[in-house]
């Protein structure tokens, strides 16, 4: 009787965690990668593209008809401009150097639940349009933050990363054995309650549930499948989600619906971590023996110098 | 009004320069250590270390480190708008040198006060200090350049294939960072250990990982035993040498009054002979100079040196002053002993 109950509980734990990463099969950003064809040579900023991926990191599809869709882009200034897509993929010329967080809303209903599907996606554009961004050279700008400090206030659900937590010398990208924390809002406020479906390309999948502070965070795998952990230039993708559901009626687009779902997905990139290919204690080493000789030598070199004179007699002939 | 403003020049000539100097020194110190936390931030173009790899706390950003970015880029993109980023933060980097000339290095930069407080310590603890031989000299002070040089050229040849030449790894696009003991030093004051490694994922970077921790052991122990020795080394200082002359502050010498009495030569932290054995140049502001201002503080002859803002005398050297000074060091002395 009790391996009956626990064999019922597994399962449906495994509905539980199921349901769960199903959620992961959402609606993604991508940014194409740049064609060696169309690098910038002039003083113009180069066009940016992106696309919209619907499904996992592994089985995904490109969605050919993004009309209906909302493109929300923030520049490091927290200037936000509103872009109503069409067509099949997403471009634009960033004007300035630094970073832009580009955000898409994406609505539809589906047996009478509305469907708020969004995803958010930070970009570093390393040239700017020279002639609108020469006045941000001048003041040279260093605290250009990478993360988001505040929710978008057009997006009524919202996945934040907060700052990460790293445990080497690099602080501009996020790396395996960095712990990525993650916090989520409804219309502002803070929610306590959801977690975290997480999906690596290695294929590493978990739910993470929130702290009381509702802080939601996980250390990046280390991915042991990697054939080489000392390549400092792999880069492997991790895609974090969220889900949301409340109980609002309304109409969209003649359609009524008694419930909203809201999912929003973050495609995030890191490498293998610093600490597979360098080390400390050799470095400490290093220098506790340089320090070591070259005191030594100076010690030994002002004894020397220290010295009396040996006096010499030269007798006369 | 006239009596007042008698007064303060007065008493800005009697000052405790050392005092004066330790106090600034540490304000500067935190600024740029320690800025970053309180959301100050003076740009990326600074004519001082202030380490880019310190990145939260810092209060501002090496020129340096710039530079070196600024350079590795491919010679169509610098004729965009990486050229003109480039211009612009030279540009930038000029305005501010400008204001303060080499006094940047003798009162802001914190590996500089680094090399200070060791000083300090060593005066304490009565260790003799040591000095270059007039041999060495010379050489030494072409190191600078050469660091300089390659801190210009290997940025360049990382992006680009010069005169035929293949590319160079890219472990060299920031070669000055990679050996500069700041970026392990300046970042260890905020309690971040993390620049004291030793890469292994190539050649080049164990090299210059290595190379790195080597400089900074010397570093330690050289400017304990010898005042500033960094300084020599230093590619900002030559680098901040070739802006020098326009520069706004500047330290003038009247030859005329000079005694050649050598007070200001033993005074001086990086033993610049010519501030005692030239009297027909006025601007003393030379390759190796710091603008720390201890030779006028030194100097006994009435207006012989002084520190000369847009044309307008801010310190100068007295008798009064010097009188007072030497008062100020027996007291200490005898308090010593």
């Amino acid at each position: 009787m009790k391996s009956f109950g626990l064999i019922i509980a597994i399962v449906l734990e495994l509905v539980l965690t199921c349901s769960l990463l199903s959620a992961n099969e959402s609606l993604w950003l991508d940014e194409a990668k740049k064609k060696k064809c169309c690098e910038v040579k002039s003083d113009l900023s180069p066009q940016k593209e992106f696309s919209l991926k619907s499904g996992s990191l592994h089985k995904n599809e490109k969605l050919k008809d993004l009309s209906g869709s909302i493109l929300y882009i923030r520049d490091m200034d927290g200037k936000i401009e509103e872009h109503n897509l069409t067509g099949s993929k997403i471009t634009f010329i960033p004007q300035y150097k630094g970073n832009y967080h580009l955000f898409v809303e994406r609505r539809s209903v589906q047996d009478g639940t509305l469907n708020v599907e969004l995803s958010s996606l930070r970009m570093y554009n390393k040239e700017g349009n020279i002639s609108c961004s020469w006045g941000k050279e001048v003041r040279g700008k260093t605290s250009d933050s990478r993360y988001l400090s505040e929710p978008l206030p057009q997006l009524p659900f919202q996945l934040i990363m907060e700052k990460s937590i790293h445990r080497h010398h690099i602080n501009c990208c996020l790396y395996a054995g960095d712990i990525a924390p993650f916090k989520v809002y409804y219309k502002g406020e803070l929610l306590h309650d959801v977690p975290l479906s997480v999906e690596m390309e290695s294929g590493w999948t978990n739910v993470i549930e929130p702290s009381d502070e509702g802080t939601v965070s996980f250390e990046i795998p280390r991915s042991t499948y990697a054939p080489d952990k000392g390549d400092k230039k792999r880069s492997e993708k991790l895609l974090v989600s969220a889900s949301y559901d409340t109980n609002e009626s309304g109409v969209f687009e003649g359609n009524t619906y008694s419930k909203v779902h809201y999912t929003m997905t973050i495609p995030l990139s890191f490498g293998n971590s610093p600490l597979e290919y360098e080390s400390k204690s050799l470095a400490f080493a290093t220098v506790i023996g340089v320090m070591l000789v070259f005191s030594l030598g100076l010690y030994y070199n002002r004894r020397r110098k220290r010295k009396t004179l040996k006096e010499i007699y030269f007798d006369e002939e | 009004m006239t009596k007042n403003k008698f007064s303060l020049r007065r008493s800005v000539n009697n000052m405790n320069l050392v005092r004066f100097r330790f106090w600034f020194q540490i304000a500067a110190f935190a600024l740029i250590v320690y800025g970053g936390w309180a959301g100050i931030d003076l740009g990326d173009k600074l004519p001082t270390f202030a380490c880019v790899f310190s990145s939260d706390a810092s209060g501002g950003k090496c020129y340096v480190g710039e530079l070196q970015h600024d350079l590795r880029h491919t010679f169509e993109m610098m004729a965009g708008y990486a050229g003109y980023a480039f211009l612009i933060s030279l540009g930038m980097f000029i305005v501010w040198f400008w204001v303060l000339n080499k006094g940047w290095c003798g009162f802001v930069c914190p590996l500089g006060t680094m090399q200070d407080w060791l000083t300090m310590l060593r005066e304490k603890s009565k260790i003799r200090f040591s000095e270059y031989s007039w041999a060495n000299r010379k050489k030494i002070k072409s190191i600078k350049y050469i660091l300089l040089f390659l801190m210009l050229l290997l940025p360049v040849m990382v992006a680009n294939s010069v005169f035929g030449a293949p590319k160079l790894p890219s472990g060299l696009a920031m070669p000055f960072c990679d050996i500069c003991p700041g970026r392990m030093m300046i970042p260890a004051f905020t309690g971040d250990f993390n620049q004291f490694y030793i890469d292994f994922s190539t050649k080049t970077d164990l090299v210059m990982a290595v190379l790195g921790m080597i400089m900074t052991g010397l570093f330690l122990v050289g400017s304990f035993v010898k005042k500033r020795f960094f300084c020599y080394f230093c590619p900002m200082a030559a680098l901040q040498y070739i802006f020098s002359k326009p520069a706004l502050l500047k330290l003038y010498k009247d030859g005329a009054k000079c005694t050649k009495c050598g007070d200001c030569y033993h005074a001086c932290d990086m033993d610049i002979l010519e501030i005692a054995d030239d009297v027909t140049t006025k601007n003393m502001v030379t390759e190796d100079c710091t603008l720390c201002l201890k030779c006028v503080a030194a100097c006994p002859e009435e207006g012989c040196l002084e520190a000369n803002f847009m044309g307008a005398t801010i310190f100068e050297s007295t008798k009064e002053g010097f009188v007072l000074r030497m008062a100020m060091d027996q007291h200490k002395e005898s308090h010593a002993h």
